[in-house]
């Protein structure tokens, strides 16, 4: 096998998918990356886990067809490292010759027989979401998946496609969060599933904030995620060079718990709050707060909400902030670090929030309708 | 029995207790040499009750050797969870005479009793409260009790008089005691070191104890000083409770024997109401439930099973309590019908998301009671079950 690409592409290529390359792996070829050619004018790059894979095809001169594999970090060092211009790879026997102008390297392969089948997207039929939006969805969930690896069932997020809109669910055991995203785009949604907390942070990292559209799909219990990436620019001689990835994650077949039941649909008090300025507070005031629990206090009076926390060994704190709220006087404790993530992941001025008793779900809703969260409350 | 009493510790140590168990458990087994293990070639003696002990078999000996010594011997398999049960029972005991109670093994403990002359008596008196309490608590079990100032004592004591015996050693008895005892008594003396010791020509405490601390602790580094503290009766530790509280309990002894499961229900839930008062009081959660029966003639019965998950809520505690109910025979008369909570935890701060809906209500309804309960006394509420009964009998 002979190919050669130009850096830049290979210098992509390998940023795609050495990332995914296990290296603690017991095996030894899982950090290793596929590289093989297709066709005459396109290499296919590939790495898995053995629950997450991606590929991708990428433009290259091949000269001659083969199929290898190579230490995905040491080549990614390498490409990165080569001087501008192209690249040859170029099989030897067990070894592999890399080279640049007058730069050479030789890496030991593996025989890429030994690879490991990566799931096939060929049969999958996928449907386009704006690439902003899913970000958008993950950015505002992410941060409530539960990251224990033995409770596999919130371990990930609720991906589901229902009829125009398209909703996203985490979960920890203590708190929760729910977005819904109405696409206008042609299509009509309806599909389950739970991506792994690796799934969906892989996804993330495939996703820019623009109107392109990428394509999701799945097949026999995984997700596949594909979109174009531009691997170099156009410039006033040539158009933009272009690559298509392929992520695939394995998806979580225990059942994700019933979410709908624990969000209160009708809460006895609500006020509405400047979502900067109680972001503030909690971080001021949890600075002294028991490193263990991080509980704050809520003490609710008509207009305003005090946050206050003890903490016997090292002191106290509070600090106020004028909200809208006539209900009756309450108080209620929290995680501070809950309502901090909550409020973080919003970008609206004001943010409503809304309670019943004090060991009741505490309710954070956006202005747009789109996002719930859920915190439960802690006794203080 | 004089001298200056600083600490007075208690080694109880029950007397060959598994087969003891299985003694009270199967009438027909009292009196007769019980040997503890299985019939398979390979097995060793776990336990062996006096009557085997006669004909010289012994713990850790060889099934075949002991069958030898004592063909006729009852064999019996061990039950690790009865026995489990039962010393459950002998800790709860050991619990009400100290809040320092230092486990050492299923049948075994320390316990502190110093400062509690005013409430037990003299330490001869405390031992003989001990001995009775566990009597009872079990229905007929003994125990042998050691008692000094100091931990190593205590424990040496304790095997002096077995079994069903009490040996008091006051602190200016400690070196008559120790002395003519052979070294091999000392804690961390095995055979090596006795073999060594011996060589030196100490074959007894006292031998040790007459010796320079310095020619020890050159023979024999620190191990060598501690050997010699201890021949000297000097023994600092502390006896150390593993938790401030290891379990709650309520027991009702009945003014009439009740039969069957109708009749035992209420007081069950009694206990389980009491139970999780307190448990929620100091902000605490059980992670299982024993249920306790004493039979008209005294047989204790005790039978225990985990919760789903830790709670501090009656009917939880109830639920469990009702399916250990049917592992009873309940056919004949009860005069004690008791509950213990245990596998207790902190209660976590931190409110859970998906609990059942009926859970939720029932804390809420718990921290209603409680707060009524606080206000007005502990007679303002009862359930309908505990009102005084008329001919409902069966309900």
């Amino acid at each position: 096998m002979k190919v050669t690409l130009s850096r830049q592409c290979f210098s992509a290529a390998l940023a795609r998918t050495s990332g995914i390359a296990d290296r603690k792996s017991s095996m030894q070829i899982l950090s290793n990356v596929l590289v093989s050619t297709e066709g005459d004018d396109r290499v296919r790059f590939a790495a898995t886990d053995l629950s997450l894979s991606a590929e991708g095809l990428f433009p290259a001169r091949v000269d001659k067809d083969g199929a290898v594999t190579l230490p995905a970090r040491t080549l990614h060092d390498v490409v990165k490292n080569m001087p501008d211009g192209p690249i040859t790879l170029n099989v030897d026997g067990d070894a592999v010759e890399v080279t640049a102008g007058r730069t050479r390297f030789r890496l030991l392969s593996l025989p890429a027989d030994d690879f490991p089948t990566i799931p096939d997207a060929a049969e999958v039929s996928f449907f386009d979401v704006k690439e902003k939006h899913l970000a958008g969805m993950i950015d505002r969930c992410a941060y409530s998946i539960s990251s224990d690896e033995t409770r596999p069932h919130i371990n990930g997020a609720l991906f589901q496609g229902d009829g125009k809109i398209l909703r996203m669910v985490t979960t920890d055991g203590h708190r929760l969060s729910k977005v819904e995203c109405r696409v206008q785009e042609s299509g009509f949604y309806n599909f389950n599933m739970v991506i792994p907390q690796k799934g969906i942070l892989e996804i993330r990292r495939l996703l820019g904030d623009s109107e392109d559209t990428v394509s999701i799909g799945s097949l026999d219990g995984s997700v596949f995620l594909k979109r174009k990436v531009e691997v170099e620019k156009a410039t006033d001689d040539q158009p933009a060079v272009t690559a298509d990835v392929c992520l695939s994650s394995k998806l979580i077949e225990t059942e994700f718990p019933p979410y709908d039941q624990v969000i209160p649909k009708q809460q006895e008090k609500r006020m509405i709050v400047p979502r900067g300025k109680l972001l503030d507070a909690l971080k001021r005031v949890s600075i002294v707060s028991s490193d263990r629990t991080l509980g704050v206090k809520f003490v609710l009076s008509e207009g305003a909400v005090e946050i206050v926390t003890d903490n016997p060994s090292i002191g106290g704190s509070s600090d106020v902030v004028d909200v809208s709220y006539d209900g009756a006087d309450m108080e209620i404790g929290f995680n501070a670090k809950y309502f901090i993530d909550v409020l973080s992941v919003l970008n609206d001025e004001e943010v409503a929030v809304e309670l019943s008793g004090d060991l009741d779900p505490a309710v954070v809703k956006d202005t747009a309708g789109e996002f719930v969260g859920v915190v439960m409350p802690m006794r203080i | 029995m004089t001298g200056d009493w600083q600490r007075i510790i208690l080694h109880a140590d029950m007397d060959a207790f598994f087969a003891a168990v299985e003694q009270l458990d199967r009438p027909e087994l009292r009196g007769r040499p019980v040997v503890i293990g299985s019939r398979s070639p390979r097995s060793v003696v776990s336990t062996c009750s006096y009557e085997a002990r006669v004909f010289g078999v012994r713990s850790a000996m060889p099934m075949t050797r002991a069958l030898t010594l004592c063909p006729h011997a009852d064999v019996v398999e061990p039950r690790m969870k009865r026995y489990a049960e039962v010393s459950s029972v002998i800790m709860e005991v050991f619990d009400r005479f100290s809040p320092l109670v230092e486990p050492l093994s299923i049948d075994e403990a320390f316990i502190d009793m110093s400062g509690a002359t005013r409430i037990f008596g003299p330490p001869r008196q405390m031992a003989g409260s001990l001995r009775q309490a566990v009597k009872e608590a079990t229905g007929g079990l003994t125990v042998s009790v050691g008692v000094a100032s100091t931990k190593f004592v205590a424990k040496v004591a304790s095997d002096m008089n077995k079994p069903d015996g009490v040996t008091v050693v006051a602190p200016d008895e400690v070196t008559g005691f120790l002395w003519p005892l052979p070294v091999s008594r000392i804690w961390g003396v095995g055979p090596k070191a006795q073999a060594q010791l011996e060589s030196l020509g100490m074959r007894r405490i006292g031998d040790v104890a007459v010796r320079p601390r310095t020619e020890l602790a050159q023979r024999f580094g620190v191990h060598g000083e501690q050997i010699w503290l201890l021949a000297n009766g000097i023994d600092e530790r502390e006896v150390e409770a593993e938790y401030e509280a290891k379990s709650v309990g309520r027991e009702f002894t009945l003014e009439e024997d009740v039969r069957g499961r109708p009749a035992i229900i209420p007081h069950l839930l009694r206990s389980a109401d009491a139970i999780a008062r307190s448990l929620r009081r100091s902000n605490m959660t059980a992670g299982a439930v024993r249920v306790k029966l004493k039979t008209a003639d005294f047989r204790l019965l005790t039978r225990q099973g985990g919760l789903p998950r830790p709670t501090s809520s009656a009917p939880e505690l109830m639920a469990v309590a009702l399916s250990l109910l049917d592992r009873f025979d309940l056919s004949c008369a009860f005069r004690l019908v008791g509950m213990t909570a245990f596998a207790l935890a902190p209660l976590p701060p931190q409110e859970d998301l998906f609990l059942p809906a009926e859970v939720r209500r029932q804390r809420k309804l718990d921290g209603a009671v409680d707060r009524v309960l606080e206000k007005f006394g502990d007679g303002a509420l009862w359930r309908g079950c505990d009102l005084p009964r008329g001919n409902g009998d069966d309900k």
